[in-house]
């Protein structure tokens, strides 16, 4: 386990290594969107670069949930609405050409909220049985994005390994 | 040229790391049990169904309040047949297979995915108790209850926390308590996890512990100017006890020894104790029970409270809150407080604040001391320490780097803890 925490730190590196070579980039503005079991989760992300090369971003979700009772163990978060996720780190430009440009994100991020997932297979009624994974603690992890600009919109694709969840974002990009 | 390349190389990198993204490459799966494992078969329409099933939320459910505002089927009394086996560690074969009745049980901690489960031993499901050593050193081998416990409100966390509090008392304290092993349970042939085996508080335990009656035992719970009945009756616990206190002055020696008549004060003394010294904040009105035999003269005749229920002690959060009543002038939560009632007129008295505070001292210094509380905690820890990861897996509980410091985090409020009572019971002692 901490093997693999400090291979994951190892490849990190050299992708701010990386970004530290391209031009600097404007602030980019995101709504996001995730989806897993039972939850809908709409957020916003934003970047801004404080250096020619390099900026910092931040990022929050909010979870709705409808889960289906009778299948469920347990519900820990009771209200249908809430805080579920916050993430923030480092971007960078890995390229520019003509309208086009790309870059990476990379961060920590932290939920607290719901995590229904998969319990065992209930025969006799033929659907999975599901359960709130969440303890009332916090879960944190390594955010990794990436990013592409055209003109002045943006698209945005994450993963996090707080609970290795994808988060799409659709964007804009301000003049700085 | 070289753009596409840093592009390329980059990609590269994030693809390993979302591949290196599988965490079930680091934990060690492994079939063998350092813990007695106990196996429950049980038809899986009692557990999963939305009429009946007893782990599900589901759409048969009764309410149960702890924050959640959903009926659940968890929370229903319903008792269902099943067939226990146990399995000490490092055998084979069972050492005993019986039908029993199965429950769920825990007050709001039947809200957590792991759930607490209560095997009941009655005739019409065969034997009508079981008779097995289940609890090394303890003084009983015959059951008719018992509980496989999640940790209640501990679920999650250290897993261990209320048994830590009982092996630390147990060998010293003149209060009752549950019994604890912990096992493994497979539920349906299905790994589930660390389940602490525990005794249920019943009038079968106080009879097959203490060789009373139990159809004669009172049991009560709650409030004490309020009590619920568990079993008997709590009429003359409010006549004897709580009416004579509200009418009479505990000051006055002659009270005072009507009262020591009634409810055995060594008990009372030594309970009090231990659940202002680990800081339960989950007390008192809320797991306080109180038990006698009905029956003059009997040994057992004065009323005996039991320790219970330690989920939320030993919180750094709480560590300066002293919580003993009107001793040290420090208020309570005031909608608790009628749990106090006893104890607030007993301090009235000259010959119980001493014999209290002497003896506080004397678990201070002794039971709580801090070299053995860690050395009882890391005991405990080194026997679940190889099971860990499993349940880890199964339940998605603290990784296992939170789970060893929050157990540490007991050891290292105990210490602390240990240094503010010292000062505030001698400063006390003193006073007096």
């Amino acid at each position: 386990m901490h093997c693999m925490r400090n291979i994951k730190l190892l490849l990190i590196i050299p992708i701010f290594l990386f970004t530290a070579y391209v031009n600097a980039g404007e602030p980019l503005y995101w709504l996001t969107f995730a989806h897993s079991k039972y939850i809908n989760s709409p957020g916003i992300e934003a970047c801004y670069f404080f250096h020619p090369y390099l900026g910092v971003n931040l990022g929050v979700g909010v979870y709705i949930q409808n889960p289906d009772q009778s299948s469920l163990i347990n519900i820990t978060h009771d209200a249908s609405f809430g805080f579920y996720n916050a993430n923030m780190g480092v971007s960078g430009y890995l390229f520019k050409f003509k309208n086009h440009s790309a870059g990476l994100i990379a961060g920590f991020k932290l939920y607290y909220g719901p995590d229904y997932r998969e319990f065992r297979y209930y025969e006799e009624g033929g659907y999975y049985i599901y359960y709130d994974a969440s303890i009332l603690h916090p879960d944190y992890g390594l955010d990794l994005g990436i990013f592409y600009v055209y003109k002045k919109f943006t698209l945005l694709s994450k993963w996090d390994f707080a609970r290795n969840r994808f988060r799409i974002g659709l964007g804009y990009r301000f003049n700085s | 040229m070289v753009q596409f390349v840093r592009l390329i190389f980059s990609l590269f990198l994030f693809c390993i790391i979302i591949l290196s993204s599988c965490e079930h490459e680091d934990i060690l799966i492994s079939y063998e049990h350092d813990l007695p494992v106990v196996e429950i078969e049980i038809d899986d329409d009692y557990l999963w169904s939305p009429d009946s099933g007893l782990y599900v939320i589901g759409s048969n459910g009764a309410f149960k309040g702890c924050g959640n505002s959903f009926p659940a089927n968890y929370n229903q009394k319903w008792e269902f047949p099943a067939i226990v086996r146990f399995i000490p560690a490092g055998e084979d074969l069972p050492v005993f297979e019986e039908r029993v009745g199965f429950r769920i049980k825990g007050n709001c901690s039947r809200i957590k995915a792991m759930k607490s489960v209560g095997l009941y031993w009655r005739s019409e499901y065969g034997n009508s108790s079981l008779e097995y050593p289940l609890f090394p050193g303890a003084r009983t081998d015959r059951f008719k209850r018992l509980l496989l416990r999640n940790s209640g409100n501990d679920f999650g966390l250290t897993q261990l926390k209320d048994a830590a509090v009982v092996q630390i008392f147990k060998n010293y304290a003149r209060v009752d308590y549950q019994a604890y092993r912990p096992s493994i349970l497979y539920l349906n042939g299905e790994y589930w996890g660390i389940h602490n085996i525990r005794e249920m508080i019943t009038p079968h335990h106080f009879g097959f512990n203490y060789n009373v009656d139990d159809d004669l035992v009172d049991l009560l719970e709650g409030s004490p100017l309020a009590p619920e009945v568990d079993d008997g009756s709590s009429e003359l616990f409010l006549l004897e006890v709580i009416d004579y206190i509200k009418n009479n002055d505990l000051s006055d020696t002659e009270h005072y020894n009507v009262i020591i008549n009634r409810i055995d004060i060594e008990n009372f003394i030594d309970y009090i104790i231990i659940e202002t010294y680990v800081g339960n904040r989950d007390w008192p009105i809320t797991n306080s029970k109180w038990w006698r035999e009905n029956k003059e003269e009997g040994q057992f005749n004065k009323w005996r409270w039991v320790a219970f229920d330690h989920d939320v002690a030993f919180r750094s959060k709480y560590v300066k809150n002293v919580w003993i009543g009107d001793l040290y002038g420090e208020a309570f939560d005031s909608e608790k407080s009628d749990g106090f009632f006893i104890f607030n007129n007993l301090i009235l008295n000259e010959a119980f604040k001493k014999e209290f505070l002497s003896r506080y001292l004397f678990f201070i210094e002794t039971v709580f001391d801090p070299d053995r509380v860690e050395r009882i905690v890391r005991e405990i820890k080194e026997t679940l320490e190889e099971e860990y990861p499993k349940h880890q897996e199964k339940w998605h509980t603290l990784p296992r780097r939170q789970w060893e410091s929050s157990i540490e985090k007991i050891i290292s409020v105990n210490r602390e803890r240990n240094e503010i009572m010292k000062e505030i019971i001698n400063a006390l002692y003193e006073e007096y």
